[in-house]
């Protein structure tokens, strides 16, 4: 586990046999000086959870945030008409985004929660290509890690649930039943002609 | 004042020192002045190519040959103010004229061979420059 703001390269140990993809999404980074930048900074954006890259692996790199964030890295098309730029704005703009795989076969890279884009891209152990995707598409290949995150936050609220009403967790339902064994229990009464009632 | 340039849109060289694109590395190629009436283009030379990734009708994802084509990344700069110009010294970063709150930026991003025209045009300097001063017989 590499600590935040870092990236860890370490010998690979395990390796997966399928060709794999990840795709994390990196946050844009305010402090109350930062003041909105009128380009698209790598070093203002950060990863929210940590992950680890092998050899055989392609992992994407995109921008979220509100539209405010990912202006910064939109861009738009542009062509040569008569030899003039002409940049079509009614088109809508696309996305900045990256693909990267590790240079080196026999090393895993870490990288930590919170760490900045820019530190990854220039850790001289990627092959980075930059990608340029329409929104729709960066919504598509952002839901499955929304799913995860709505699936995480149900289980989250059930488990405080759970923590705040503890006779509702049937782990605690089992914990305080382990715990009245030494209190005298009532006699046993079969509730099942079927059932060979324990001896006494 | 400056002269006031009849091209419309003078393009300014940009040179990328990193691997990757990050405007705190691009460093200006010439001095050039922005006019109120003029849209300047700035393209970034030796620039890693953009490839365009799309979903297929398979729902799978599909990218332009990394190495064949390609598109290149810009930026189209004009003044907000119009009682003023702007001077670019040379070697000046990227990131400090998109950060100066002076011009509206448009990022965009085109193919190769509109680039490649657009590369090859004579910037307005150097126009200007050979007109001034023809080369000696």
């Amino acid at each position: 586990m590499a600590s935040p703001g870092t990236v860890i390269i370490s010998e690979m140990n395990s390796t997966r046999r399928e060709i794999w993809s990840d795709i994390h999404l990196y946050t844009k980074l305010y402090t109350p000086e930062d003041r909105q930048r009128g380009y698209f900074d790598p070093s203002l954006f950060y990863n929210t959870e940590p992950f680890t890259m092998r050899f055989n692996e392609q992992h994407k790199l995109l921008m979220q945030g509100d539209s405010f964030d990912k202006a910064d890295s939109t861009v738009y098309r542009a062509r040569l008409v008569n030899d003039v730029l002409t940049i079509d704005l009614r088109q809508k703009p696309g996305q900045l985004c990256y693909a990267v795989t590790l240079l080196t076969p026999n090393v895993t890279l870490t990288v930590g929660p919170k760490t900045s884009l820019s530190l990854l891209l220039q850790s001289g152990q990627l092959h980075v290509t930059t990608y340029m995707v329409t929104e729709e598409l960066a919504n598509q290949l952002k839901q499955p890690l929304h799913e995860i995150n709505r699936v995480r936050s149900q289980v989250n609220t059930v488990r405080q649930a759970a923590l705040d009403r503890p006779e509702r967790d049937p782990r605690k339902r089992k914990a305080s039943a382990l715990n009245n064994l030494s209190t005298p229990c009532a006699p046993y009464r079969p509730c099942s002609p079927t059932t060979t009632p324990p001896p006494y | 004042m400056p002269l006031n340039l009849k091209t419309r849109q003078p393009r300014v060289l940009f040179f990328n020192k990193s691997e990757e694109f990050d405007p705190e590395q691009c460093w200006s190629e010439k001095e050039f002045t922005v006019n109120p009436n003029e849209e300047h283009v700035l393209l970034i030379a030796s620039l890693p190519k953009i490839h365009i990734m799309w979903l297929d009708e398979d729902k799978q994802l599909k990218s332009n040959n990394i190495l064949q084509s390609g598109h290149f990344l810009g930026y189209s700069i004009c003044m907000k103010q119009q009682d003023m110009t702007v001077t670019v010294g040379k070697n000046t970063k990227l990131s400090l004229l998109l950060n100066s709150d002076h011009f509206y930026v448009v990022p965009f991003f085109m193919d190769q061979e509109n680039f490649i025209k657009l590369y090859n045009k004579k910037s307005i300097a150097d126009t200007t420059a050979a007109a001034a001063d023809p080369a000696p017989k």
